[in-house]
């Protein structure tokens, strides 16, 4: 059983951490003078000995990482970024988790009955440890009889988000170009984080926006007058970025910071929650109802109107649709209801004189709305997009510097203007030109060859049914095989109970990642790739501003048998003899300095580069501010020529082409929707009168770093997630802080740590996405230990036209947890058993 | 009646054939093919464009 | 003058009276051998890569070549300057042979004496060369690399594919080939080198009135045939018609779709659909008496009116092609490549022509593209969106 390598591996961390603590004193004496920031020799070329420092970069940012007797004993921030975030300390834990896969494993069940196992036992968490042979060959073989039997509608490669960063190694690549080499699969559209909004948005401003470059910090610092943060945390989000993260907003929020003390801008915090944006800008707040912000802003929009504030000139040239809204909105239209704030005060619980006087405040001077993502993600989440986009327009400060509106202020530092530099390409996705599949077949047998990401589970479930999707009709297809590679399905995707269910009709599921998910818990065959830090890789720095390219030197050797993402699928593209094609007859380095030199060419003489071997040695080449801009300036300034990506070329108040798909839960122009259930008065409020919020997490990126055990440490309670609750709800629950909670509701129930905040308004509880799922057993509504927040939400479509997720409309119960409490189940790998 | 032949004949005659044999002719021919080859530029030039395969 | 040629008639006509037959044939059969081989001796001599350098000109293309292939490799054997720059048939070799004496002349009189100087004419002389390579399919090229001799299997599989077609096709070398052995030319306003490719391609198009064709790359209208008055830009990929030739010039016909609301600037090449086909300047796209309203409809998607329009541009003669693939060929590549480095790229056919331009935006500042890359995949995406490709679901 693991439990005896587990201690001893636990001995070895502490052993680790000793080294550390006395490694500064007694290693590394007279080396004091060697600061990281100094470029100390790093990575190729120190031979046997790898001690010393090396650079690496991560979502998290870049930092250098000093060596010790083979391990990583240091991390320090990388002397260009100015605001680490404290996610680096979880770095070491994150090598080093009790959870990183070590072998490759198969099911017990699975071992023995192949894909005729019984799939009910999924999630007992009983594995066998194979060989990597032996792995490849049962995984080569099941996507033979896979495409021999089904065809490619019956192999599902799952949707790939934030793999480990890392230009050439980055997972979805490889795991997409190998398998694509052996034949075609069922593949996604969209993706979890922002599915309503990037399909409404091209729709309303012509663009995703949730994906695009905002205005410039600095421009919005300097004329806007008020800036109201919509259930946007950027403070929180920022931490994080899609390529290595420069943490360069911070910069500018700090400057804001001492604006509103100066009271030089006004900017107002709108969230039922007081957000960590809030308290670190000590701004204003306004409170309101969960997922009632449509009513607030049609309360908004009303007074705009009726008090003549809306820009009408702007409307009449550079949008379209207003007169078909306005009907809606003054109660001319079927409802016969008109949007007045008292209309939306007992919806929203904002008072209608302060939605009239937020109206006036927004239309007196230059405003800047800035949107988060979370309220997409609830049922009918395309509405509050659109809605605010049609308050900006009525407001018509869209293309002036410090107005409009924007949805992604608060990710991957979108407001730093863009270097200019081109930035390194990556392993290739796709097949070489002209290249075919081992199986070439395209017969998906009339069932859809693209699904939206978030109805995977529902096409497990009810296989050949016809969904409507973004004005198109999806079949979806009955695929008996899912590969999942650096992704965390059971993470992402909502309702638990409802994906144990499903994952019944899959005969086989390969996960492969570098620590044991849930996903892994749930699938068939595990393979152990090697953390980012196990191999070299090169990296953009700053996703939007491309502010350099950063070294990610291999820290360390893969750990246990893990291997890099590359290794493992050149060597199942050898079982089909194409695994030269694959890797085009290059090693690891030969990539990363030929996406490097590829980068060099294309920068030319405009941002020199140095040659890759110097680059390597100082470990990031850095290039110099960009200009600022103003998102839809160009627009603005010429509408016909820079016209929107829209179908009109116009800001579409009222979208005809949507009209025309004749969605009852999208409708031509934006509405306010009840929700299936709400909280404060709403439906279902009754039986569970709590709002769970599932909020990206602040101290993890989603589910990843949530097994890093000194930083999981730091805000477990009980050793479970918290649960932020207000202290009038656990009061009147008799709950104090630190208890054992189970939250529940008729879909699922989780035990959690009570966190009494009064952060938190009465009625909305949060529980942060990523936690990881622990059931107590395989067993449909098994109780998790750890307290993912997806084990309570629901698993259904934003609206016929996005199809997205809704995990943020969900209501639930919190009691004191006084039964048998169960040890933690989610974290420290499989149970290994022995077969017969 | 045989005309005198002046002796300076049969020097002249070898004067001339060996001026012709390796001045003259050597210099026309290097000049000929010269010519051949701006004629041809010219043509291509004009009309056949780059020599082709 | 009349002298010298009785001189020469007497010198050929009148028989030697001294001098053997035989010493004279003789003699003229050694001074024929010795006159041969001193013409040959004094070409190879001036085809030596010693003589090219002799001219401090050259000597900088020599030292870019040094680091390349070409130059230095693990085999020893590399091309001298001749043998790629000189035809090794004896006439086109005689005729480079007298052209060099422009090359002779540029040096004396200093026309290309510095590395400036030269840089500064380097597109020329570059395009000189490629166009001779380009005729005669990469002649010099292939006395050494030769299709029929190639193993396929043993090159980087990267390289299999595009090999194997060139060979198909007995495609030219220096089609992709470029700048490999000297530096690449500072090519301005295209930035994508896939775009040369469209150069050539449009270069060898034989235009014939009255026919229609498709713009090879977005360039100026004009409405004179002078080209001096300025009426536009035509985008890439637009089909249009060759009304006639003048000189550099060459008349076109537009058919296209606008909104009628704003100036009607924007061309359209569908119905309803936002694909780019040109954008006018503001007076050029009012002139009633330059642009033709056939008919209005209106665009049941958004409730705007569509003119059907028609006008006639000037453009500089060429830079035209029969049919767009070429184009759709490098879109594909550059939207494959650079849509792939976060993601799959999505189907191309998952969208509508209308959806893209939304999608692309929001998506297009992740990637390198340069602006006309932008407009050129964002092209090929409408074109070949669900609008056209009915096979999708």
């Amino acid at each position: 059983m693991i439990n005896n390598s587990r201690r001893t591996f636990l001995k070895g961390l502490t052993l680790a951490s000793m080294t550390a603590l006395i490694g500064p004193s007694l290693l590394s004496i007279g080396d004091a003078a060697a600061a990281p920031a100094a470029g100390a020799g790093a990575g190729a070329g120190a031979g046997a000995n790898n001690d010393g420092w090396k650079m690496a970069g991560s979502h998290w940012g870049a930092f250098r990482a000093r060596i010790a007797g083979g391990k990583v004993v240091e991390v320090r921030a990388f002397e260009h970024d100015k605001h680490p975030t404290e996610m680096l300390n979880g770095i070491i834990g994150l090598i080093y988790s009790p959870s990183r896969i070590r072998y490759p494993m198969v099911r017990l069940d699975w071992l023995k009955n192949r894909h005729r196992s019984n799939t009910a036992e999924r999630g007992d968490n009983r594995f066998v440890r194979v060989t990597w042979d032996e792995a490849l060959d049962l995984v080569y073989g099941e996507m033979e009889r896979v495409q021999q039997t089904y065809g490619p509608s019956g192999l599902h490669t799952g949707l790939v988000g934030w793999r480990q960063t890392g230009q050439f190694h980055t997972c979805g690549n490889h795991m997409l170009r190998a398998v694509g080499m052996h034949g075609h699969t069922v593949t996604t559209a969209g993706d979890y984080s922002t599915g309503a909004g990037q399909v409404i948005m091209p729709y309303v401003l012509g663009s995703t926006e949730v994906y695009s470059q905002g205005t410039s910090w600095e421009l919005i610092l300097k004329h806007s007058k008020n800036i109201i943060f919509w259930a946007s945390d950027p403070v929180k989000n920022l931490q994080v970025g899609w390529n290595c993260e420069t943490h360069e907003s911070y910069a500018y929020i700090e400057q804001l910071k001492g604006k509103i003390a100066r009271k030089e801008i006004r900017v107002i915090s709108i969230d039922p929650v007081r957000s960590k944006t809030q308290n670190y800008l000590a701004c204003e707040k306004q409170y309101v109802n969960p997922m009632t912000d449509v009513a607030l802003m049609l309360g908004i929009a009303h007074t705009l109107y009726s008090e003549k504030l809306y820009n009408k000139q702007f409307l009449d040239s550079y949008a379209l649709g207003f007169e078909q809204f306005l009907p809606y909105l003054l109660g001319t239209a079927a409802d016969k209801t008109a949007k007045t704030p008292e209309w939306a005060a007992a919806i929203c619980g904002v008072p209608a004189a302060r939605i009239r006087e937020l109206a006036r405040l927004m239309a007196k001077e230059r405003t800047q709305l800035i949107f988060g993502w979370a309220i997409q993600r609830q049922q009918h989440g395309e509405q509050p997009y659109w809605m605010g986009a049609v308050l900006a327009a009525m407001l018509g400060q869209i293309g002036l510097p410090g107005g409009g509106i924007s949805y992604a202020h608060h990710y991957s530092s979108i407001g730093v203007p863009a270097s200019g530099a081109a930035m390194p390409g990556a392993f290739p996705l796709n097949l070489d030109a002209g290249k075919k599949p081992k199986y070439p077949s395209t017969d998906y047998k009339g069932y859809s060859a693209v699904i939206p990401c978030a109805r995977a589970i529902d096409a497990l479930l009810e296989p050949g049914k016809v969904i409507d999707y973004n004005g198109s009709k999806v079949k979806l297809p009955p695929y008996k095989m899912a590969i999942y590679c650096g992704s965390n399905q059971w993470h992402r995707q909502q309702d638990r109970n409802k994906m144990k269910k499903a994952f019944r009709a899959l005969e086989t599921v390969v996960s492969v990642d570098y620590t044991w998910t849930a996903t892994c818990r749930f699938a068939d065959i595990v393979l152990p790739a090697c953390t980012q830090f196990e191999r070299n890789d090169i990296d953009a720095y700053g996703s939007y501003s491309n502010r350099g390219v950063i070294a990610m030197h291999k820290l360390v050797d893969p750990l246990f048998h893990s291997r890099p993402d590359f290794e493992i699928f050149r060597e199942l593209t050898r079982r089909f003899g194409r695994d030269k094609e694959y890797s085009r007859g290059m090693e690891e380095m030969e990539w990363v300095q030929q996406l490097y030199e590829q980068c060099r060419k294309e920068n030319g003489s405009k941002f020199p580069m140095p040659a890759f071997a110097e680059f390597w040695q100082k470990g990031y080449v850095l290039f110099p501010k960009g200009k600022p801009s103003t998102r839809h300036a160009d627009f603005r300034e010429d509408a016909e020529i820079n016209a929107l990506g829209t179908p009109s070329g116009f800001i579409e108040i009222y979208s005809r082409k949507i009209a025309n798909y004749k969605y009852p839960d999208c409708p031509g122009h934006p509405v306010w929707l009840e929700k299936n259930e709400r909280s404060h008065g709403g439906p279902k409020s009754e039986r569970y009168p709590l709002w769970m919020q599932s909020v990206h997490p602040d101290k993890r990126l989603h589910s990843q770093m949530c097994d890093s055990e000194p930083l999981r440490a730091t805000y477990a309670i009980q050793g479970r997630e918290p649960l932020f609750i207000s202290p009038q709800d656990a009061k009147k629950r008799g709950i104090r802080h630190g208890d054992l909670l189970r939250v529940f509701n008729d879909r699922g129930q989780a035990l959690v740590g009570a966190h009494v905040s009064a952060d938190f308004p009465p009625g909305v509880v949060r529980l942060q996405e990523g936690a990881w799922y622990g059931p107590t057993g395989p067993e449909i509504g098994a109780l998790d230990t750890y307290g993912d927040p997806n084990t309570l939400t629901q698993d259904i479509g934003t609206s016929r036209l996005a199809q997205a997720i809704s995990a943020n409309t969900c209501l639930v119960q919190v009691e004191k947890y006084t039964g048998k409490v169960p040890a933690v189940t989610a974290f420290g790998g499989p149970k290994e058993v022995k077969p017969k | 009646m045989q005309e005198p032949t002046p002796p300076s004949r049969s020097n002249s005659d070898w004067k001339k054939m060996l001026l012709l044999a390796f001045i003259g002719l050597p210099v026309t021919m290097a000049a000929l093919i010269a010519l051949y080859g701006f004629v041809l530029w010219g043509l291509q030039v004009m009309f056949f464009g780059p020599p082709g395969a | 003058m009349k002298k010298i040629w009785r001189w020469l008639a007497e010198l050929f006509s009148k028989p030697s009276t001294r001098i053997g037959l035989g010493v004279l044939v003789t003699v003229g059969f050694i001074a024929g051998i010795l006159a041969w081989q001193g013409f040959n001796k004094a070409m190879d001599l001036t085809n030596t890569t010693e003589f090219c350098v002799s001219c401090h000109t050259m000597q900088g293309n020599q030292t870019e070549l040094k680091p390349t292939v070409h130059g230095t490799n693990r085999s020893g054997v590399t091309p001298g300057c001749p043998d790629c720059h000189v035809p090794h048939d004896f006439s086109d070799k005689i005729a480079r042979k007298m052209k060099a004496s422009v090359e002779v002349w540029s040096h004396l009189t200093g026309k290309i004496g510095t590395a400036d100087k030269f840089e500064a004419h380097r597109l020329r002389l570059a395009q000189n060369e490629w166009d001779r390579f380009k005729a005669n399919g990469s002649k010099e090229c292939r006395t050494c690399h030769d299709y029929s001799k190639m193993d396929f299997d043993k090159m980087r599989p990267a390289s299999q594919e595009p090999m194997r077609g060139a060979a198909e096709r007995d495609q030219s070398c220096m089609d992709c080939h470029k700048g490999i052995a000297h530096h690449m030319p500072d090519m301005k306003n295209s930035h994508n080198p896939a775009f040369d490719s469209l150069v050539q391609a449009a270069d060898s198009t034989r235009i014939q009135d009255g026919n229609s064709y498709i713009n090879a790359l977005p360039r100026e209208l004009y409405s004179d045939e002078a080209l001096g008055k300025a009426a536009g830009r035509i985008e890439i990929a637009t089909p249009l018609k060759v009304l006639k030739q003048v000189g550099d010039a060459q008349q076109i016909e537009l058919l296209a779709w606008r909104k009628s609301k704003g100036y009607g600037r924007v061309w359209y090449s569908q119905f309803g659909m936002n694909i780019v086909v040109a954008t006018l300047d503001k007076a050029t796209a009012q002139d009633k008496s330059l642009v033709e309203v056939l008919e209005s409809k209106e665009d049941p998607n958004t409730g705007l009116i569509w003119q059907k329009v028609r006008a006639v541009f000037w453009t500089k003669q060429g830079g035209v092609m029969e049919s767009a693939d070429p184009i759709w060929d490098v879109a594909r590549n550059s939207y494959q490549t650079s849509c792939s480095v976060c993601h799959k790229q999505p189907d191309v056919a998952h969208f509508d022509s209308n959806t893209w331009p939304g999608l692309f935006s929001g998506m297009v500042g992740f990637t390198n593209m340069d602006k006309d890359t932008q407009a050129l995949v964002l092209k090929y995406l409408q074109n070949h969106s669900s609008d056209f490709d009915k096979t999708a679901h």
